[in-house]
């Protein structure tokens, strides 16, 4: 499946952005939008691309997760 | 610039599967060492050997068939949407929570209708045939291209230049 994974950010400071997944955590050195820490984005080539409304990226994450089981 | 009909199949597939790779790390279908492969040959503009991106992107292949650029094309265009508009699969349960999600992960033609730079990244603004505005980020958009001009997208990156 072709899926875009919200991740839910954790920590920003000048030139990164640690992004919470779950499973992982990773760190993105550029948005394109205006985030705060707590906001769920989508990543696309390394970049924030768009956020994604908090309850529905909860939901989301859920549904893939049990995919993955 | 390269034509429509120029691109090799190896290059094609390296544009619309790279905009996936951060999904695909996320979800562990490929590894770190892979992921950091194919970004180094973004930045380098240089397209990963056959074998590398038919192993990395393994999915999509088993639906593409057969090796040309004309086919990958195909494939993320049309196919690859068809199963998300239909709802097939998990789609239909992905749906129910974020249609827009599902949406985000389709493949289209739009075009640019303005250009901006952040931190000397491209971002387009783009339109759809539907009309629907977006934005697309130029990052690894290899083409030259200017306001009026149709980019594919996929997964809000903008894929290359299409030729009509």
């Amino acid at each position: 499946m072709c899926l875009a994974i919200p991740g839910k950010i954790i920590e920003i400071s000048e030139d990164k952005f640690i992004i919470d997944y779950e499973t992982d955590k990773r760190i993105v050195n550029f948005s394109v939008i205006n985030v705060v820490v707590g906001d769920y984005v989508i990543v696309s080539n390394k970049i924030i691309v768009n956020k994604v409304p908090k309850e529905e990226a909860i939901r989301y994450l859920e549904m893939i997760n049990k995919f993955e089981k | 610039m390269k034509s429509k009909t120029q691109i090799s199949y190896e290059e094609i597939l390296f544009r619309y599967g790279l905009s996936c790779a951060d999904n695909l790390l996320v979800l562990k279908k490929i590894s770190q060492k892979d992921y950091d492969r194919l970004f180094e040959n973004a930045d380098k503009r240089e397209v990963p050997d056959k074998e590398f991106l038919q192993r990395v992107f393994s999915a999509a292949i088993k639906r593409i068939g057969e090796e040309t650029a004309q086919a990958v094309e195909k494939y993320f265009l049309e196919k690859h949407n068809t199963i998300i508009e239909n709802r097939e699969g998990d789609y239909a349960r992905l749906w129910k929570i974020s249609p827009k999600r599902c949406l985000e992960c389709m493949a289209g033609k739009a075009v640019i209708i303005g250009i901006e730079y952040k931190m000397g990244v491209p971002v387009y603004n783009v339109r759809y045939e539907s009309g629907k505005e977006e934005i697309a980020i130029g990052k690894y958009l290899w083409d030259e291209v200017k306001v009026g001009d149709t980019i594919t997208i996929h997964n809000n990156s903008a894929v290359r230049k299409y030729e009509i």
